[in-house]
């Protein structure tokens, strides 16, 4: 809460102002325009945060959100990229030179779990903070979202999703399953709607085609247009064990929890022994946190087993007794 | 969600909030007091009924503190919790009694953090000189408001006569501040006044 308020002094001031009227020094009439000013700030940029937008973000503090996710390096440099672009697009701008007209669709490919949705957030908040996009919100669909049950109802459907998008950053996962159903399926018509908004909507909208690598790369093949409307492909590697452990830490401390220097051991061995030989799309953060919540579960099974009293300490370390068997 | 529903004493607040949420589709009133008598919040179940009649009076005002009144509200298809909080009558100046200006500061601090605020007007009385029409209370919310994203004014009591000279005072005087229209007799706005609530919200 503290860092939306716009100085330090402006809390204390609506309680002082509060304080007044309950002592009878202040009739409410007269305390409103001394809460209005106060709050304009306050509370306009917490029902802004209720909504999920941010204000007054500075691209360098979005960047740094970026920074602080694990792994991703050719994710980071490439936004780096974009927005160096964009920072010197507008400064041509405001020097009278011609702008170029680029568009920043993007295809996101990975493995499920690898950070495409939290990413594409990031990507939400940068363009607004860049000012390219005014509101800079994500609106996530799948195909039940956009594809209708009957002929005409789809881009009707579709329609309705872009208008909610607008402004913001259009995020469709598993796109890839738009053109599963073939040439008579009505997610080609979806297709072509969206197509035809990326051209039209060009500067208030931002959609992001996610999926699963080799699906996406057939998904573009099958329609000739979508390659070059889409100029930007990020992909979402698998992360490597030493980086899931690093993960695996970052959850634990937000949950209270440390891992016992034979579990991060265990744990690291266990990763990578198995890095590639993980079924084709497991090596991800959502399998650290299956494997955590399954350890924690047994942590707690160990706990009340245990005759002698339980310290701190003990309520909070993860030991490697706790992870065996919890795998797969 | 919060919706907190300020005003002057009598415009209609309690009835209001009894007959929307009985709209919006609740069975009941769930209904938390800001204080019981041991000092801490309570809980109370009423039917509608009993609602109207233990809460609402015609003549002087009746709500002492804020209560708060739970429905339920379909949001992109899910349903969202929305708190009503209905509070008590604000009157210009200073009041005499020091449990009334703490319901007042009380309610001022909820209205700083809601999500949305309804501020309820007498549109039968605002061409009027009666001590109910608009007071340097109501003034001072309007100018508040309309720097505000989340502000609507409900002009009530559009039932009574002269309530339509009142809502056209009201939206010469105040073009850029939503002005709904809404009786709770006749329920009439109430489609309106969700639709302005679900827009806010989402």
């Amino acid at each position: 809460m503290a860092q939306f308020l716009p100085s330090g002094g402006s809390t204390e001031s609506i309680q002082n102002v509060l304080n007044s009227i309950e002592d009878g020094r202040l009739a409410p009439e007269s305390a409103i325009p001394l809460l209005a000013r106060g709050k304009s700030a306050t509370v306009s940029a917490s029902w802004r945060r209720d909504r999920g937008e941010s204000e007054l973000e500075t691209p360098d503090a979005v960047l740094e959100d970026l920074n602080r996710l694990v792994g991703l390096q050719e994710i980071k440099r490439m936004v780096r990229d974009i927005r160096a672009f964009v920072s010197i697009q507008s400064l041509r701008d405001q020097a009278g030179l011609t702008k170029n007209q680029q568009t920043f669709h993007m295809i996101f490919s990975g493995a499920p779990g690898t950070g495409k949705t939290t990413v594409a957030r990031i990507m939400g908040r940068l363009f607004k903070a860049l000012e390219v996009l005014p509101k800079g919100h994500l609106v996530e669909v799948e195909r039940a979202d956009l594809v209708g049950e009957y002929i005409g109802h789809t881009a009707q459907k579709t329609r309705e999703v872009l208008k909610r998008a607008l402004g913001g950053v259009l995020f469709i996962d598993e796109a890839y399953s738009l053109a599963r159903g073939g040439e008579k399926d009505f997610g080609k018509e979806a297709i072509d709607t969206l197509v035809a908004a990326t051209e039209n909507y060009r500067d208030d909208l931002l959609v992001i085609l996610a999926g699963y690598p080799d699906e996406m790369a057939w998904f573009l093949s099958t329609n000739p247009g979508l390659l070059s409307r889409f100029p930007l492909r990020l992909e979402f590697p698998d992360y490597s064990a030493h980086d899931l452990v690093q993960i695996a830490r970052r959850l634990l401390r937000e949950r209270d929890y440390t891992l016992a220097t034979d579990a991060e051991a265990g744990l690291l061995q266990l990763l990578t022994d198995n890095e590639g030989y993980w079924h084709k799309n497991a090596g991800n953060a959502r399998m650290v946190r299956n494997l955590l919540e399954h350890a924690i579960r047994r942590q707690a099974v160990r706990l009340t087993s245990r005759q002698t009293p339980l310290t701190r300490h003990d309520l909070m370390t993860l030991a490697w007794t706790d992870f065996e068997g919890g795998v797969g | 969600m919060e919706v907190v529903i300020v005003g002057a004493p009598n415009v209609g607040k309690s009835l209001f909030v009894i007959n929307f949420t009985q709209y919006l589709g609740s069975r009941e009133i769930q209904m938390e007091e800001s204080s019981g008598a041991s000092g801490l919040p309570r809980d109370r179940r009423l039917s509608f009924e009993k609602a109207r009649r233990d809460l609402v009076s015609l003549y002087s005002p009746k709500t002492t503190q804020i209560q708060t009144m739970t429905a339920h509200v379909l949001i992109n298809r899910q349903p969202q919790r929305l708190y009503l909080l209905d509070t008590p009558g604000i009157n210009d100046g200073i009041a005499p009694d020091a449990a009334a200006r703490w319901q007042i500061a009380r309610t001022l601090e909820r209205a700083l953090t809601a999500t949305t605020i309804l501020h309820m007007i007498d549109a039968s009385l605002v061409a009027t000189r009666r001590r109910e029409s608009l007071g340097a209370f109501d003034m001072a919310m309007l100018g508040w408001g309309r720097q505000l994203d989340c502000y609507g004014v409900i002009a009530h009591k559009m039932d009574r006569p002269g309530s339509h000279e009142g809502l056209r005072i009201l939206r010469t005087q105040f073009p850029d501040v939503p002005i709904i229209p809404v009786s709770s007799i006749t329920r009439r706005g109430y489609r309106e006044l969700k639709l302005f609530l679900v827009r806010a919200l989402t």
